[in-house]
């Protein structure tokens, strides 16, 4: 079956950036804008894989980490964001990206997290 | 020096002997042969030593003696006695004689009673020698202890710093001029009620530290000048023990270092934006690198609008990058004015449409309160330069209405113009989010910006800079939750 990948990115340039990258290498894909928008999506779209940026103007990523670890949920989260150095923010994240990255190791951890 | 000396005695053979023994003896010798003739010859010649018989005819020897005395209490008399004149040579010595000798005159006893008006003589002169010597060497030195009294005094009022003496009640007990300049000089005052406008001691206090411990600390902090500007001191204190070494006073000396602290500020802002600015091109690259593949892979697959889409892309960010260049350069370069007559209802047309789409988009209304073509005036300004200080100005009141997370607020931006008989107020007014204390404070400074990673921090600030190039004032009012409203007055006189 596919494999859905969430992407958290307040800059629609680089959700449609990752969603192109993900889509070309076969994956679905599904969107939010915000922490606080990611919510919704989650429970819906109930991806196999979060990409998350840390600062976004509503809700910080890491704040909807909490949420929905505290609902039960381990859906793996890589991070990608501009912050370097906070990798210790998400500290159960599968891997920490700092932007600009490289599109090939991200795609490689993504596919080394959900073992396709 | 030969002492003058009058021998007064009415037997001649006396008076000739004494004359030679003593012209002998090296003193110039005048001679009397009665008392009255004798006080004459002591009030034109004034001789050192009177050498006068007891008893004589007319005036004798002590009415002699009391005369001289009287007149001149310096010159020295020896009194010459008979037989039986003891109780009178007595007297003689209680009336000031210097000593008394016994006929027939005895050359050794002579000698002594000489020595002895002598050495008084050169014992009162050496006293008034040093008396002249000792009032000149006080004078001397009260002079020169007013002098540095009154240089001390200068040091202390003319110091660059502000200087206080206080006592362990924090009262102040001396102040300098420049301290009495910006603070004030009433008496029996506090230096936490004349610097802090508190009614108590404040809680850390360097003085009340030197009191405990009698050693100099520091500390910086806001303090209020009589004019109600506030400036930023950094203080110093030191112990004044008094003899016993107990510390009665404490003094404080402050230097304004507003400045510097305001130069750290900038530091720290300009710090903490060069962060914000790479955080912001990291964005942009990525956003670059996600339209180089769209670009490069709608080529690979012959996809049109994949192309189209990562062009887009790419163009929003170059735009991005151009606008943040050009915000950095505007504000790096000291720019001058161009200024001419601009109509307020064009300025304020023109600014409508370049915001009008952004602010429908956002569904919000904008209320106009500005003058009717009829009652168009117009403001010497430089166009382009308060055209994006209100741009900006706008441009967060949109951010500020568009973060409103209650649906059902009507969301409105209303801009007013309006003039005084000196100043044009232009004011712009959202009920958006509005700005607590905190931020309204920092919202003009440099770099600063709430908008995570969508401000650049530079709009606000280059805004005020706009409008105090054109000599005008820009504030902000605001509630929390409720609306934030931004004032700029210019004068309307041309700059």
């Amino acid at each position: 079956m596919t494999k859905k990948i969430m992407i958290v990115d307040d800059d629609p340039a680089i959700t449609r950036y990752l969603e192109t990258l993900f889509k070309d290498n076969g994956f679905d894909t599904c969107i939010a804008d915000d922490g606080k928008q990611a919510m919704d999506v989650f429970l819906d779209q109930q991806p196999d894989l979060i990409t998350l940026d840390l600062e976004m103007p509503e809700e910080w990523g890491p704040r909807f980490f909490r949420k929905i670890s505290k609902k039960g949920y381990t859906t793996p989260v890589i991070v990608i964001s501009g912050l370097s150095g906070r990798t210790h923010s998400i500290p159960k994240a599968e891997a920490f990206f700092a932007k600009p990255f490289k599109p090939e190791e991200v795609l490689a951890k993504v596919k080394a997290v959900l073992g396709v | 020096m030969t002492n003058k000396l009058l021998v007064v005695d009415d037997e001649e053979g006396i008076r000739e002997v004494l004359r030679i023994t003593l012209t002998d003896a090296g003193y110039e010798v005048l001679t009397a042969e009665n008392g009255f003739t004798g006080l004459d010859m002591v009030k034109t010649h004034k001789p050192d030593i009177v050498l006068t018989d007891i008893r004589m005819p007319g005036m004798d020897g002590m009415a002699l003696l009391k005369s001289v005395k009287q007149l001149f209490p310096e010159i020295e008399v020896i009194m010459i006695t008979g037989y039986g004149d003891a109780n009178l040579a007595i007297d003689s010595l209680k009336t000031g004689a210097v000593d008394f000798i016994s006929k027939p005159v005895n050359q050794d006893v002579l000698d002594i009673a000489l020595k002895r008006a002598n050495d008084r003589i050169l014992t009162r002169e050496k006293l008034a020698d040093h008396t002249r010597n000792l009032e000149i060497l006080v004078a001397e030195k009260t002079r020169k202890l007013a002098e540095s009294e009154k240089r001390y005094v200068q040091l202390f009022n003319e110091s660059p710093a502000y200087i206080t003496i206080l006592d362990e009640h924090f009262r102040i007990v001396e102040s300098n001029n420049r301290f009495k300049d910006q603070f004030g000089d009433d008496p029996d005052t506090y230096c936490f009620q004349v610097q802090q406008q508190r009614t108590i001691p404040c809680e850390t206090c360097p003085v009340k530290e030197t009191f405990a411990d009698g050693l100099s600390h520091t500390a910086e902090m806001d303090v209020t000048l009589k004019d109600g500007r506030v400036r930023r001191f950094f203080i110093q204190t030191s112990a004044i023990p008094d003899d016993s070494g107990c510390i009665r006073h404490v003094m404080e000396m402050c230097t304004d270092i507003t400045v510097i602290h305001q130069l750290q500020d900038h530091l720290a802002a300009l710090g903490l934006h060069i962060s914000s600015i790479s955080h912001g091109i990291k964005g942009m690259l990525t956003g670059l690198d996600g339209g180089d593949y769209l670009v490069r892979s709608g080529l690979e697959k012959k996809d049109f609008e994949r192309i189209s889409n990562g062009w887009g892309i790419i163009r929003e960010n170059i735009a991005m990058i151009r606008k943040m260049v050009l915000d950095i350069l505007y504000h790096s370069k000291n720019r001058s004015l161009e200024l001419q007559p601009v109509s307020v209802f064009d300025f304020i047309q023109e600014l409508v449409t370049t915001m009008d789409s952004r602010i429908r988009k956002a569904g919000i209304e904008l209320i106009l309160d500005t003058p009717k073509p009829s009652a168009d005036f117009h403001v010497s300004m430089d166009k382009t330069v308060l055209f994006g200080a209100c741009l900006a100005i706008l441009e967060n009141a949109v951010d500020a209405c568009v973060s409103v997370v209650d649906d059902r607020k009507k969301l409105t931006i209303r801009i007013q113009v309006s003039e005084t008989p000196d100043q044009v107020l232009f004011k712009i007014k959202d009920n958006g989010k509005g700005l607590d204390r905190q931020y309204r404070q920092k919202i003009f400074s440099l770099f600063y910006s709430d908008k995570g990673n969508k401000g650049t921090g530079l709009g606000l600030f280059i805004a005020r800079r706009s409008v105090h190039l054109h000599q005008g004032e820009i504030h902000v009012d605001s509630i929390p939750g409720k609306f934030t409203e931004f004032t700029i007055a210019l004068p309307k006189k041309s700059i």
